[in-house]
C-alpha cells in the first residue's frame, strides 16, 4: 500500500486524539468520583443507581419515621409510668381511708392530697411531644383533657380529643400506630379518683373499699397499655437495627454502581497518560523525516 | 533521413515534457496539504516516429523517434471509493446529528446526580412523609410547599430545555436546507466551467477537485444519486468515394454530473427532471425547503413568495437531515413522556388530596393545576396553597383530627412515579448510548475508506521528491543534447574554414 505523508499526520492525529479522550474521561471520571456521570454512559447501570438511591432515600425515611416513633411511644411510656405512681399512691390512700377508726382531720387531709394527685395526673394526661398532645387521638393540637372544678377541686375531667389513631410509615406498606387514645387511658381513673375524693370526704367506708377494687383494675388497664407500647418500643428497636443493616447493604451496592475505585482508576490512568505521552513522541519522530532531510 | 536539426527539436520536447512534468511535482507539493486536492500525474507518450515506411522512404535503417509529449494531466482517483465513501459520509451525517442532538437533550437529565430532578422528587416525597406524622406542623407544611414549587419548576425548566433543543433543530433544519441549495448551485456552476473547459479536450482537474469537495459535503447532508451527463459530438468522419463526408455523431462524456434524488434502481431513461437536484444544464437546479407544518423537507416550486410555495417531499433517507427529522421527533417523544410523567403525577397527587382536609376542616383543593395535553410545561402549585400553608389537605378525619392520612397516601405514590421516571431517564440514555456507538462506528469505517481513498490520492512528499530528482536529471541531460548537437553543428560549420 502506497502511504502519504497526509496518512501519517492523519493517522497520529486520530490517535493523539483518541488516546486524550481516554485520558480525559478517566480524569473525569477520577475527579468527579463517578463511574458515570450521565445516562448514555451506562443506560443500565445508570438505572439500576437510580432505582437503588430512591430506594435507599425510602429506607432512610422509614429509619427517620422509625426512630420518631420510638421516642413518641417512649414519652408515652414514661406519661403512663407516672400515671401508674400516682394510681398506686392512690390505692394506698384508699386503703388508709377505708380504716373506719380514722378521724375526720385525718381522711380530709387524704382527700385534699388526693385531689393533688387529680391535678398531676391531668397534668400527665396532658403531656406534649415536640408540640403535640400525645394523648389526644389526632386532635394532637388541643388540650385533650379539659377540667370542672368547684371550689378549686377538681370534680369532672372532660376528654377532648378523639379515638383516632396516628398510623406512620414504618416500613414499605406497614404502618405503625404511635397514639393511643387518651379517653382508654384516662377517663376510668379520673372517674375512681374523683369519686374516691368524694367518699373520703363523705366518710363512705363503702364506696372507699370499691375504689380499692376500681383502682386494681386501673393499674391493670394501666399495665396493659404500658405492655402494648413496650412491645411498640421493641419492635421499632428492632426494626431500627434491621433497616439500618438493609440500608448499609443498599449503600454499598449504591456505591458499586456509581462510584470509582480509586486504586484501579490511578492505575488505569497512569497507564493511558504514559500512552498519550507515547503517542506524542510518536508523532513526534514520524512526522519529521522525508525524503528532503537526506537530499544533497 | 533525417535533417541536421531534427535532434535540436527531439530533444527540446524532451525539455518541454520534463518541465511539464515538474509544474506538475510543484503544483503537488503545493497542494499537498489542501483539503481534497488529488494528485496529478503528467502522462507522456512518445510522438510517431519518422518516418512513415513506404516505396519512396529514403534508405537508412529504422526509424527514429521524434521526442515526448505531455499527453494529458491526469488525476488519480478511484471513483469507486468516492461512491463508498459518500455513503459513508451520509451514514455519519446523520448519527453525528443524531448524536449531538441527543447528547445535548441528555443534559437536561443529568443523572444519577445529587442535583438533579431525581433528588427533586426525592425532597418532594419526604416532605410528604414528614407531613404524615406532623400533620398539623406549620413549619413543615412551609417546607413542603417549597419543595412542591422546586418540584414544578424544575419539571417546567426540563421541558422549556427539551423545547429549546426542537426550536434550535428547526432553525438548523433551515439553515440545512439553504447549506442544500448553496451546493447545489455552487455544482452547478462547476458543470458548466468543467463542460466548457472539458469539451476543448483539456481536463480542469482542480475544478473536478472542487466540485468533488462540494459532492463530498452535500452527501453528509442527503443521500444521492450521481449521474454522468453526455454530449452529443461528432467522433469520427469518413471520406465517401463520391468525394462528400460522413460525420459520425455519438455521445461523448462532458464532464458534468446531474444529481438525481429519485429511486436509484430506476433506469437513468426513466428518470423525471423533476426529481433532479442537478440536471447539469445553465440554470437547472432545483431548491428545497424546510416545512415546519409537515416536519419534512420539500421541494421549493417558487422561491419569490414568502413564506416559499413548497412542493413535494424531498425525499432524504439518510444523512444530516434525515438525522435532524428523526432527532426530531425523538426529542417529542420525550417531551411527551415528561408531559405524561407531570399529568401521572399531578393527577395522583391532586386525587388523593382533594379527599383531604385541611387545618381548617375544609375539603383539600387541587393541590397542582396543570393543561391538560401539556402538563410538563404548565404543572404549578395551587396559589391557593402556595399562599397559605394551612390549604393543604394532609388528614381524613374533617373534625379536627390531624391523622396525617392523607399525605401518606401521597407519600406511598413515589415508587410508581419514580419508576417512571427511571425509565424515561433510561431511555434517553439507551437512545444517546446508541447514537454515540453508531457514530463513533462510521467514523471508524469512514476513516479506513478515506485512508484508502489518501492511499491512491494523496501527495507523499518523498515519491514527489523522486519524481523532482527524474525530471531535473531528465532535463539535465536534455539540455546537453542540445548542447552536444549544437557542438556537432559547429564541427559542421567549421569545415568551411
Amino acid at each position: 500500500m502506497r502511504v502519504t505523508n497526509r496518512m501519517l499526520v492523519d493517522n497520529v492525529l486520530k490517535n493523539i486524539n483518541s488516546n486524550l479522550a481516554r485520558l480525559q474521561k478517566l480524569e473525569y471520571q477520577q475527579s468527579s468520583g463517578q463511574i458515570v456521570s450521565r445516562p448514555s454512559d451506562d443506560p443500565i447501570r445508570v438505572t439500576q443507581a437510580l432505582y437503588m438511591r430512591s430506594n435507599l432515600s425510602e429506607q432512610q425515611q422509614h429509619i427517620k419515621n422509625m426512630e420518631d416513633a420510638k421516642n413518641w411511644v417512649d414519652v408515652s411510656d414514661t406519661a403512663l409510668d407516672n400515671a401508674s405512681e400516682i394510681i398506686q399512691r392512690a390505692n394506698e390512700i384508699a386503703i388508709n381511708g377505708a380504716n373506719g377508726t380514722l378521724p375526720k382531720e385525718a381522711r380530709d387531709a387524704l382527700a385534699d392530697e388526693l385531689d393533688e394527685l387529680i391535678d398531676h395526673l391531668v397534668q400527665i394526661a396532658n403531656t406534649s411531644h415536640a408540640g403535640r398532645f400525645i394523648f389526644a387521638g389526632t386532635k394532637t393540637t388541643a388540650v385533650p383533657f379539659t377540667t370542672e372544678k368547684e371550689a378549686d377541686k377538681i370534680t369532672k375531667v372532660i376528654y377532648q380529643g378523639n379515638d383516632g389513631v396516628l398510623d406512620w410509615e414504618v416500613s414499605p406498606d406497614v404502618t405503625l400506630d404511635v397514639n393511643r387514645p387518651g379517653n382508654e387511658i384516662f377517663d376510668g381513673i379520673f372517674e375512681v379518683l374523683i369519686d374516691l375524693s368524694q367518699d373520703l370526704r363523705d366518710a363512705n367506708i363503702e364506696g372507699i373499699n370499691d375504689a380499692i377494687e376500681n383502682l386494681n383494675t386501673e393499674l391493670d388497664n394501666n399495665l396493659s397499655h404500658r405492655a402494648i407500647y413496650g412491645a411498640k418500643y421493641r419492635r421499632m428497636e428492632m426494626a431500627i437495627a434491621q433497616a439500618k443493616t438493609s440500608e448499609n447493604n443498599v449503600t454499598e451496592l449504591l456505591s458499586n454502581l456509581e462510584d470509582i475505585n480509586l486504586a484501579e482508576i490511578n492505575m488505569l490512568l497512569s497507564m493511558q497518560s504514559y500512552i498519550y505521552q507515547a503517542s506524542l513522541m510518536t508523532a513526534a519522530k514520524v512526522l519529521q523525516p522525508s525524503l528532503v532531510d537526506f537530499m544533497r | 533521413m533525417s535533417g541536421t536539426f531534427f535532434g535540436f527539436n527531439t530533444a527540446l520536447k524532451g525539455l518541454f515534457a520534463q518541465q511539464k512534468a515538474m509544474n506538475t511535482t510543484a503544483h503537488n507539493i503545493a497542494n499537498a496539504g489542501t483539503e481534497g486536492y488529488t494528485r496529478q500525474q503528467a502522462v507522456m507518450e512518445a510522438t510517431p516516429a519518422f518516418a512513415v515506411p513506404s516505396m519512396s522512404r529514403p534508405g537508412g535503417s529504422g526509424q527514429v523517434g521524434t521526442g515526448v509529449n505531455v499527453n494529458e494531466i491526469r488525476r488519480i482517483r478511484d471513483v469507486f471509493l468516492d461512491t463508498q465513501i459518500r455513503n459513508e459520509l451520509a451514514g455519519l451525517g446523520e448519527w453525528e446529528q443524531k448524536s449531538e442532538t441527543l447528547r445535548l437533550a441528555e443534559t437536561v437529565f443529568i443523572e444519577p446526580s445529587d442535583d438533579g430532578l431525581s433528588s427533586i422528587f426525592d425532597e418532594f416525597w419526604k416532605g410528604w412523609q414528614e407531613l404524615s406524622k406532623n400533620a398539623e406542623n406549620i413549619p413543615i407544611r412551609t417546607s413542603l410547599k417549597e419543595t412542591a414549587i422546586s418540584l414544578a419548576d424544575a419539571i417546567k425548566h426540563s421541558y422549556n430545555q427539551l423545547n429549546t433543543v426542537v426550536t434550535d433543530l428547526k432553525r438548523t433544519a433551515e439553515i440545512k436546507a439553504l447549506a442544500v441549495n448553496t451546493l447545489a448551485t455552487q455544482i452547478n456552476d462547476l458543470n458548466q466551467q468543467i463542460a466548457t473547459i472539458q469539451l476543448s479536450g483539456d481536463s480542469p482537474n482542480d475544478l473536478k477537485d472542487q466540485r468533488d469537495n462540494l459532492l463530498d459535503k452535500l452527501a453528509r447532508l442527503i443521500d444521492f444519486t450521481p449521474e454522468d451527463t453526455t454530449v452529443e459530438r461528432p467522433v469520427g468522419v469518413t471520406k465517401n468515394p463520391d468525394g462528400t463526408f460522413d460525420v459520425a455523431m455519438g455521445h461523448v462524456p462532458d464532464g458534468q454530473i446531474r444529481i438525481y434524488m429519485g429511486d436509484p434502481a430506476t433506469k437513468i431513461e426513466d428518470r423525471k427532471e423533476q426529481d433532479y437536484l442537478v440536471y447539469a444544464q445553465p440554470n437547472k437546479f432545483q431548491t428545497i425547503a424546510y416545512s415546519e407544518a409537515d416536519k419534512e423537507f420539500k421541494w421549493m416550486e417558487d422561491a419569490s413568495t414568502v413564506p416559499p410555495t413548497l412542493g413535494d417531499t424531498f425525499p432524504v433517507f439518510t444523512g444530516e437531515l434525515f438525522g435532524l427529522m428523526e432527532v426530531m421527533a425523538q426529542i417529542e417523544e420525550y417531551i411527551s413522556d415528561l408531559n405524561e410523567l407531570a399529568e401521572n403525577l399531578a393527577t395522583a397527587v391532586n386525587e388523593k388530596h382533594l379527599n383531604g382536609v385541611d387545618l381548617d376542616g375544609q375539603q383539600g383543593e387541587q393541590f397542582f393545576y396543570f393543561d391538560s395535553g401539556n402538563a410538563a410545561g404548565t404543572i404549578k402549585v395551587n396559589a391557593e396553597i402556595t399562599k397559605d400553608v394551612t390549604k393543604i389537605a394532609a388528614s381524613i378525619d374533617s373534625a379536627g383530627g390531624h391523622d396525617g392520612g392523607v399525605a401518606l397516601e401521597i407519600a406511598k405514590l413515589r415508587p410508581g412515579i419514580d419508576r417512571q421516571y427511571d425509565q424515561l431517564v433510561s431511555r434517553i440514555g439507551v437512545k444517546t448510548n446508541e447514537a454515540i456507538k453508531r457514530r463513533q462506528g462510521q467514523e471508524v469505517l469512514l476513516g479506513q475508506l478515506e485512508s484508502r481513498k489518501e492511499s491512491i490520492s494523496g501527495v507523499s512528499l518523498d515519491e514527489e521528491m523522486a519524481f523532482m530528482m527524474q525530471y531535473q536529471r531528465a532535463y539535465q541531460a536534455a539540455a546537453t543534447i542540445i548542447t552536444t548537437l549544437d557542438e556537432m553543428v559547429q564541427t559542421i560549420l567549421a569545415l568551411k574554414r
